[in-house]
């Protein structure tokens, strides 16, 4: 059940959408969503989905596994667009019952919001589908280097966050086993009211949080025989470089992004 | 009389992804009541998700599983009944404890079987006994024992709840040699002493050698052998191709038969051993 979660986790590729800088990937996922948010009619919109469709398509990663990952969301998906049917009053009346009126506005926000939302998926869960936590991490540490001038830790702030994504399979592989070891024992996490089975969490979580100490101390043991220091100057062993690749990205966003202002001015507003 | 059986059991992982693995390939074995059955493979040979069968935390794909020629995957009660009759001991069971005392933790698994105080304190004193926690010990965080008697305290927490199948994984994984011992006289100690089937999973020779008296060997999920420990030592050949080794004594006791000597084939300890050496030379072999 847990396993069936894909977003976060990383497919590697070789594909043109692998290859960029994380730098340069997660400028690019920022633009993206920015430009989503802007569309203000079906034209910008569209082109926002079929740039979306296209990064997944780029990146070769299986639609079938994308559509899985987004399970989780559709439930949020339909829901916003209900209520958006229900609450828009815009427009002509397409049919009233009891007190709930349908109307073409509402049906067109309803759309515009549930393409909205998907692609807002897409896209920012293509960022982790293409890019390894530790690649990510780097890249954000590198972004937000310029704050070291501000007294902020960056590095020592990415290799937390670099631990805590590394760590994620291995507690969830870690509750399935203590889980197992307490259904064994005739634990019921199953059945009963809610203060039964927050009750019955303890036997699971309890030894969850010693072993996630004892690993976070033999951890901290062992980056230290290795002498690291939050503050130590590094250098690194894959130095990131922007390519021709990320230039045209970086072109191409910015293409698009005028053409969505252009779209959104001569079309007109459905939002 | 048959206590377990298992049925053309197939397990897959991964179902309709990429990665899909069939983890359990058409198993098929039985185990009789008052069995002391090892069952041993290479690392990934399925193993582990075997034992997960017998206590319904897994489901076969396709298979039975019979625990007194009853289907335990049947309905939720069946379930819940296999798992206070066949007991699971984990790899490192000792990572589940959770309690604030030793006492409170063995007394989970009776408590969840519904049973009354005084059966409970019954049992958790004979558990604790038998894995030898004295009584000051029960009263400790089961934090701050070492690591073999966590270990023990754990497999207690099991055997409080007198289950008529006793199975434990690796129950000697990653202690110091006194400890394994121990653990291993314990477990023999419990069979002798209460009769009942205990199932034990290794993939040490040496371990299984000084408690089993059958064999179930495992290979890339298929039942590559079954038989008493002599059928399964016997083919030496076979199992060290599927990684698997025999005992080292038994090794060293084939190398000497090459040399001429005239010794027993099937002696898997050292105890063993020693007694059938004393002898050879009483009786003033050959060559010595």
């Amino acid at each position: 059940m847990i396993k069936d979660i894909t977003i976060g986790q990383y497919f590697p590729g070789n594909s043109f959408i692998h290859k960029l800088d994380p730098r340069a990937k997660l400028i690019i996922t920022f633009a993206a969503l920015v430009e989503i948010f802007i569309c203000k009619n079906f034209f910008s919109l569209g082109v926002v989905l079929v740039f979306s469709v296209a990064s997944i398509l780029i990146s070769r990663i299986s639609f079938k596994i994308v559509m899985k990952g987004l399970k989780v969301i559709y439930f949020i998906i339909v829901l916003t667009s209900l209520l958006q049917i229900f609450y828009n009053d815009d427009g002509t009346l397409l049919f009233e019952w009891w007190k709930l009126k349908v109307t073409t506005g509402g049906v067109f926000t309803a759309v515009f919001m549930a393409v909205r939302i998907f692609c807002l998926i897409l896209v920012s869960s293509l960022l982790t589908y293409t890019t390894s936590p530790t690649t990510l991490t780097d890249g954000l540490e590198r972004l937000l280097s310029p704050l070291k001038a501000l007294k902020i830790p960056v590095d020592v702030l990415a290799m937390m966050m670099t631990i805590a994504l590394r760590f994620i399979p291995t507690l969830i592989e870690e509750i399935d086993k203590i889980m197992n070891a307490q259904k064994a024992r005739g634990a019921d996490l199953e059945s009963g009211n809610l203060t039964k089975r927050a009750k019955a969490l303890i036997p699971i979580f309890i030894p969850l949080f010693v072993n996630s100490f004892r690993r976070a101390y033999e951890l901290a043991f062992a980056m230290e025989c290795r002498c690291y220091s939050g503050s130590g100057k590094r250098t690194r062993m894959k130095v990131m470089k922007m390519t021709w690749r990320d230039i045209v990205s970086f072109v191409f966003m910015a293409v698009m992004l005028t053409g969505i202002i252009l779209l959104n001015h001569f079309f007109g507003a459905v939002i | 009389m048959t206590i377990l059986e298992a049925k053309n059991i197939t397990y897959k992982y991964g179902v309709g992804t990429p990665f899909q693995i069939t983890a359990l390939d058409d198993i098929s074995f039985t185990v009789e009541k008052g069995d002391m059955l090892a069952i041993i493979g290479h690392t990934g040979s399925g193993k582990s998700t075997l034992i997960q069968h017998f206590n319904a935390l897994l489901k076969p794909a396709s298979g039975q599983i019979l625990l007194y020629g009853k289907d335990i995957n049947e309905s939720r009660d069946s379930a819940r009944y296999a798992r206070f009759k066949i007991g699971l001991c984990f790899q490192y069971p000792e990572y589940q404890l959770f309690e604030s005392t030793v006492y409170k933790d063995i007394s989970f698994g009776p408590m969840n079987m519904g049973l009354d105080k005084n059966e409970i304190d019954k049992r958790v004193r004979t558990a604790a006994e038998f894995v030898g926690l004295t009584d000051a010990m029960l009263q400790k965080s089961p934090f701050d024992l070492s690591g073999g008697e966590k270990r023990r305290a754990a497999i207690a927490g099991v055997m409080a709840m007198e289950p008529e199948i006793l199975i434990m994984d690796e129950p000697a994984a990653g202690l110091d040699p006194r400890g394994r011992r121990k653990i291993l006289e314990l477990i023999k100690a419990y069979r002798e002493k209460t009769g009942r089937t205990v199932i034990i999973v290794s993939h040490s020779m040496e371990d299984v050698a000084s408690v089993a008296e059958k064999i179930l060997v495992l290979n890339h999920g298929k039942a590559a052998m079954y038989g008493t420990v002599d059928e399964v030592f016997s083919r030496a050949e076979e199992l060290r191709e599927m990684g698997l080794n025999i005992p080292q004594i038994t090794k060293i006791f084939s190398e000497l038969n090459k040399y001429g000597f005239n010794l027993s084939k099937s002696t898997y300890t050292v105890k063993q051993a020693e007694k059938e050496l004393l002898e050879y030379f009483h009786k003033g072999a050959p060559g010595v």
